[in-house]
């Protein structure tokens, strides 16, 4: 991880209890956990600059930080966020816009049907990312924590880079 | 009732054929050429006499079947079977990269224009070592792959994976399967586990390596768990494979048989190496039903075979017979039936018989 990564925080909006994704973040890096006016006040302060990420609703918050924020935002990162049509429809308009690295996070649970809403997210952001987490549902960030970390803590160190695979993945020397 | 021919396209040539993995020091390549052509002209055959399914299967490292990769050799069939669906029974997914899998069931869809059966399954207990995989991994990384290949399947926009086993970071696969929302899929159901995981997820069954009173035990727990789960599987829901050899008499076929058996392959592939077979029964592979799974899988006697419904053989109006209890104690809706010993022409009378002589008879079951 890169040194800026270490010390920029990542504000962390909703979620994020023990044993969750973001403790374990925290172990490398400082999370922040805020409420989207705590992250708007860092936000307004001279040179701030941080990573996001926020867990269900309020995905809204954080896209509307991204949008008035967009070049003190180095990444994005949406866990299980609602269905696209639950969004203000100006917010909605402006998602392809959205200049700020993004990565949307669904839950892979058996019982979701394949298709949505993860497709919808991927298709209304144009430069979004979607992943999905297996075995987990809504709740992924204490259901598949490491699994969660990992994911977010690559994409925040390599942006783009994180779809190519850089791990040294040799047995033996 | 549908019936499918299988055939593992044994080699039919020398080996030295005592354990698992079976050296190649004596093997023929025109031998092997010869047993892989036998078996296409026979789904060919097959294709012609009515049959609903052909199908083929994975194994490795054995003469027992020269089709480590199905797909492969379902990729010739698509040229040469023109009607029948063909049915991989199936990839063993919890050793291949399941992306890759995916693309393959849906090359082969395209091709045949939605006529692919996709069977998905552990694999017999050897198959593990063969790609190095740890056999207490079995399930997991099955149900995961499982889940993963039907994602590709339908998800419409590239996506990552981010998994137990598997982690990718964006797949998007060309081409997609004709059959919405895929082709439909089979696991086997030998273990308790799996019926009930096939009940949840409103998976066909197949049953192969096993016996009627093992089948329908395990069937039985599959229709109660499908209930819970608010569904009925249909009869196509269950196959269940068998080998078979017709004769004109019934004494025509138990020589035919007797004589293949003796001079044929003999390899149970896990059983043919019990040393390596109780090593990955100590990972835990088995499962609760630990037991009865390792029992299914030893050889038995021609008789034991034939009473307990592992072996149709006989005269058609004898194999009709046969048929009647497996649909009475089981209720398959599909028989997946095995072409055990190429014999040459006593073998090609088997599949015609049954195609003229059987299937018509069984069809409306």
């Amino acid at each position: 991880m890169s040194a800026d990564t270490k010390t920029m925080p990542l504000m962390w909006l909703g979620g994020g209890g023990d044993g969750g994704a973001a403790a374990l973040l925290a172990r490398e890096m400082p999370v922040q956990h805020a409420s989207a006016a705590g992250a708007a006040a860092f936000l307004r302060g001279a040179d701030a600059r941080c990573h996001l990420a926020a867990m269900g609703p309020r995905a809204a918050d954080a896209l509307a930080l991204a949008l008035e924020h967009a070049a003190n935002i180095e990444t994005l990162t949406l866990l299980a966020p609602p269905e696209i049509s639950s969004l203000d429809a100006g917010l909605a308009a402006k998602l392809k816009a959205l200049e700020v690295p993004t990565l949307v996070l669904f839950g892979a649970a058996m019982s979701a049907h394949p298709g949505t809403p993860g497709t919808q997210w991927r298709r209304a952001l144009g430069k979004g990312h979607l992943v999905y987490v297996y075995g987990a549902g809504d709740a992924m960030d204490t259901e598949r924590p490491e699994a969660v970390a990992s994911l977010i803590r690559d994409f925040i160190a390599r942006r783009e880079g994180f779809l190519v695979r850089a791990a040294d993945d040799r047995l033996h020397p | 009732m549908k019936a499918s021919l299988f055939s593992a396209a044994r080699y039919h040539g020398p080996a030295e054929d005592v354990s698992w993995p079976v050296g190649g020091t004596v093997y023929s390549a025109e031998h092997a050429q010869q047993s892989l052509q036998a078996s296409l002209d026979q789904f060919a055959m097959a294709d012609q006499l009515g049959y609903d399914w052909v199908s083929v299967a994975e194994h490795h490292y054995s003469p027992f079947s020269l089709t480590p990769n199905p797909m492969v050799i379902a990729g010739a069939l698509t040229q040469i079977v023109k009607r029948a669906k063909i049915a991989l029974l199936g990839a063993s997914i919890p050793i291949l990269n399941p992306v890759r899998v995916a693309e393959e069931f849906a090359m082969l869809d395209t091709i045949t224009g939605g006529r692919v059966i996709a069977g998905m399954l552990r694999g017999t207990p050897n198959e593990y070592v063969t790609y190095n995989i740890n056999p207490a991994e079995s399930r997991g990384r099955f149900e995961e792959a499982m889940r993963l290949i039907q994602m590709a399947w339908t998800e419409t926009e590239p996506f990552g994976w981010q998994g137990r086993y598997y982690e990718y970071r964006t797949i998007s696969i060309w081409p997609r399967p004709v059959q919405k929302p895929g082709p439909k899929i089979y696991m086997s159901g030998s273990s308790p586990e799996s019926g009930e995981f096939a009940a949840k997820h409103r998976i066909g069954l197949g049953f192969a390596v096993t016996n009627v009173p093992l089948a329908a035990k395990a069937a039985k727990h599959y229709r109660e768990q499908a209930a819970r789960y608010g569904w009925t599987p249909e009869p196509d829901d269950i196959i269940y494979r068998v080998g078979i050899h017709a004769g004109r008499t019934d004494e025509e076929a138990i020589e035919d048989f007797t004589r293949a058996a003796a001079l044929g392959s003999t390899n149970s592939l896990t059983m043919a190496n019990r040393a390596l077979e109780s090593n990955i029964a100590a990972t835990g592979y088995y499962g609760r039903d630990v037991d009865n799974q390792r029992k299914r899988l030893m050889p038995s006697t021609l008789r034991e075979r034939i009473d307990e419904g592992r072996l149709l053989l006989g005269s058609p109006d004898s194999i009709v017979k046969q048929i009647e209890v497996i649909q009475r104690d089981l209720g398959a809706g599909v028989l997946d039936l095995t072409v055990m010993h190429q014999m040459g022409a006593p073998t090609l009378r088997s599949i015609e018989l049954t195609g003229e002589k059987i299937l018509p008879r069984i069809r409306g079951w």
